[in-house]
């Protein structure tokens, strides 16, 4: 039913003219109120309808520069679908009232766009709902608009369970926010969108906001990327099958110095249920009063790398018990009168060489002797070796190292501010060559003495042999490893800091495995940390000499 | 933090107008969110995408996998094999971190590189200019039956080859890149080092791995 029909036959004339006026302009009978028909108005209520749509209909097209006729896109969600065939259909299928942003309805994605559509118009009058188009057929000018899809942006994307802050949206004043679509995000009064915390997941963001004088729909898309932190898994390794190993490690050792070592599974293997390849073994002997700490990262790659640290560990560990006092006492005593009286020897001693190369050619040899047992190549056994052994003569302490492939092995003196590397870097040219412990590498003309460090000292702070799993994160490059300040850094800004190292720590256990599980991107090696430190002189009642 | 660096160097020539771009575009998509989902790849994988077609172009510069958002790529023009390889070659010159003393260098680069024509312009010159900058692997795509393979081989070593440019086809070919890109970030880790061709995982049904 029209209007015209309706009207009593007295208004026609007075009507009929206005009526054409108003189609001139392209102006169409609006709905003000919940009755769009018009039906149930008396003629003057009509006619002066019709007045105040055609002047305000006038005034907008004045104040927006468009030529009076120019249609508004002002379709709700309800009447602009389907779009009628007569009219091309919009790039974006999902037209809406991009005009009216203070109506309730909220945007629509196209796959909710049926849900929406159905829902029922919104019912209030709203100041601006004059502007909305009467419905097809019903009106002097009965042909429908076109819908003006959103524009579309993109966020930068956010971290999960991380505060976000997207700089404001260029070329639109007045944001408003319509549907945060449960991210929580909030609009700032500069146009900024920020959050707290997000879950990680794909987003659309519906916001309005002024441009060019006129008010259009934003959709924004955001991605909300996972933390990689939430996304490693950890299963434990079967500790039924041969070969097996705990997870995790944790040993103390009393002497003369306190040695703690710990070692732990990296997220790598963690999340396939993999075992442990680093191991580790501290030893001393109160009857020599040699300290040992022997730490081995088992090749990644080799599948029983994990017994061939622990057979390369525990082989030095027991070598060494017999070689040193054996070996390398018979001359300690001259190697640290020679610091005393200044006159250093350039060369390491013979024996020192002799007793740590023959200490790792056993240790070869025992990796090869395993091989055998288990009938498998010997490279399925490749692993690294780093050996840290110490021991007090006189005053002194004689400090000795050994270490093929890469990981590290310093000396940390925190009085004298200096760093002694005592390892030679044995990573290539390239990233990720490293060597293992063979017969054939320690032959090499490369693998003799220059594997083999010497340092005596009156006192130090913590003597250290790591596995890649520590270096790789805390130092990065061989250059930052003989760099000092970063052992320092290392030390007193990182390690102590959350593991105190004292013989009456109760809780050194605890505090040092929490230490182990630090976060570091793009490392999630097995990490093996042996540290020796020397006992205060301080608190000095303790003896020496318990028993490992 | 050494990165994996991969680069995505895709033909967007006029021949491949309609269904097959659509279907790169679709299998950009899901390359970035099946890597978004893998913390190997989450952590170390880098991306770059260089299109190529009259000219070539690096649409998105080396970007983690966190930043990175899928751009909008069109099809037009003719094919600049040659200057694909060229930008690349330049891209990781610039990009890509050697190793030194001081900085421990990202790891070699992957480059995936998708065409579905004959080269337009002088590509063999270029060719020398990307070998210089070292990719660590590339793995060169024939989408359809219109490419010519030796071209490819010359390029690399490892060649696939797409039965049709359809979009299933393609769809399945960026499934594969993820995988390798997955399998990859997972190898350096593990064994710390470069990735080679042997460590790809075999590819489905309509794509066939041609080792020359």
């Amino acid at each position: 039913m029209t209007n015209e029909t309706t009207m009593p036959d007295p208004c026609a004339a007075a009507f009929s003219v206005l009526a054409f006026i108003l189609k001139a302009h392209g102006l169409k009978a609006e709905d003000t109120t919940d009755d769009a028909d018009g039906q149930g108005l008396t003629p003057e209520e009509q006619e002066d309808q019709l007045v105040r749509a055609y002047l305000h209909q006038r005034e907008r097209n004045r104040t927006r520069g468009r030529p009076e006729g120019a249609e508004e896109p002002d379709i709700p969600a309800s009447e602009a679908a389907p779009p009628p065939p007569d009219r091309p259909t919009p790039a974006v299928p999902d037209g809406k009232d991009v005009n009216a942003p203070d109506t309730a309805r909220a945007f629509a994605d196209p796959d909710t766009k049926d849900r929406e559509a159905a829902a029922p118009p919104t019912a209030v009058a709203k100041p601006d709902s004059a502007e909305r188009p009467e419905r097809p057929g019903t009106g002097p000018q009965a042909s429908p608009v076109p819908s003006v899809p959103p524009e579309r942006v993109s966020l930068p994307n956010a971290r999960a369970k991380t505060p976000y802050i997207a700089p404001p949206l260029k070329g639109y004043f007045d944001l408003r926010m319509r549907n945060d679509n449960g991210t929580g995000l909030v609009l700032g009064a500069d146009g900024s969108l920020s959050a707290e915390s997000m879950q990680a997941g794909e987003y659309t963001i519906d916001l309005s906001g002024l441009k060019d004088g006129r008010r259009v729909s934003v959709r924004a898309r955001l991605s909300v990327i996972p933390r990689p932190e939430d996304l490693w898994t950890s299963e434990p390794s079967d500790q039924n099958a041969p070969l097996a190993k705990p997870d995790e490690a944790f040993e103390q050792i009393e002497g003369e110095a306190f040695l703690v070592a710990a070692s732990t599974r990296g997220r790598s293997h963690a999340r396939e249920g993999a075992y442990r390849d680093d191991h580790f073994a501290l030893s001393y002997d109160a009857d020599s009063g040699w300290h040992v700490m022997v730490v081995a990262d088992g090749a990644g790659s080799a599948r029983f790398s994990r017994e061939g640290s622990r057979v390369a560990c525990e082989t030095a560990c027991r070598a060494l018990k017999t070689l040193l006092p054996e070996e390398v006492d018979p001359v300690a005593q001259t190697m640290v009168q020679s610091i005393e009286d200044s006159h250093p020897g350039n060369d390491v001693p013979a024996p020192v060489v002799n007793t740590l190369m023959q200490t790792a050619r056993m240790a070869a040899q025992a990796l090869e002797r395993r091989a055998q047992e288990l009938e498998c190549p010997a490279a399925y056994l490749s692993t690294t070796l780093a050996i840290a052994a110490a021991k007090k003569v006189k005053h002194q302490w004689l400090l000795l190292s050994f270490s093929v492939g890469d990981g590290g092995i310093g000396l940390w003196d925190g009085a004298a501010g200096a760093a002694v590397l005592m390892c030679r870097p044995d990573s290539g040219e390239f990233a990720g060559q490293t060597r293992f412990l063979t017969l054939g590498e320690l032959d090499h003309p490369h693998g003799g003495a220059s594997r083999v460090f010497v340092e005596i000292r009156d006192s130090f702070t913590a003597f250290m042999a790591m596995t890649d799993g520590i270096t790789d994160p805390k130092f990065e490059t061989d250059a930052a490893l003989a760099n000092p300040d970063r052992w320092r850094t290392f030390w007193e800004d990182d390690l102590t800091k959350a593991v105190t190292f004292a013989r009456d720590n109760t809780i050194i256990k605890e505090q040092f495995l929490e230490w182990m599980e630090f976060w570091s991107r793009g490392n999630h090696d097995d990490r093996t940390l042996a540290v020796m430190v020397p006992n205060t002189p301080a608190p000095a009642a303790e003896g020496t000499g318990e028993s490992s | 933090m050494r990165r994996l660096p991969i680069y995505l160097l895709l033909d967007t020539s006029a021949s491949m107008s309609g269904e097959p771009i659509n279907a790169v575009q679709n299998g950009l998509n899901l390359l970035i969110s099946t890597l978004r989902q893998d913390p190997y790849a989450l952590e170390t994988a880098f991306l770059s995408v260089i299109t190529f077609d009259t000219e070539a172009r690096q649409i998105v510069p080396l970007t983690e996998i966190t930043d990175f958002q899928t751009p909008d790529i069109q099809a037009r023009g003719v094919t600049a094999l040659g200057d694909a390889l060229r930008t690349a070659a330049q891209c990781i010159n610039t990009e890509v971190q050697k190793s030194s003393a001081q900085v421990k260098g990202d790891w070699k680069p992957l480059v995936f590189l998708m065409t579905d024509g004959l080269p337009t312009d002088d590509w063999k010159p270029a060719l020398q200019e990307y070998r210089v900058a070292r990719p660590g692997l590339t793995v060169c795509c024939a989408a359809g039956p219109g490419v010519d393979t030796a071209v490819l081989s010359e390029i690399s070593d490892t060649v696939v080859t797409l039965d049709t440019a359809d979009s299933s086809t393609i769809s399945a070919f960026f499934k594969w890149v993820s995988a390798s890109i997955t399998v990859s970030s997972r190898k350096i880790d593990l064994t710390k080092d470069d990735a080679i061709g042997g460590d790809l995982p075999l590819p489905p049904a309509g794509i066939s791995l041609i080792k020359t």
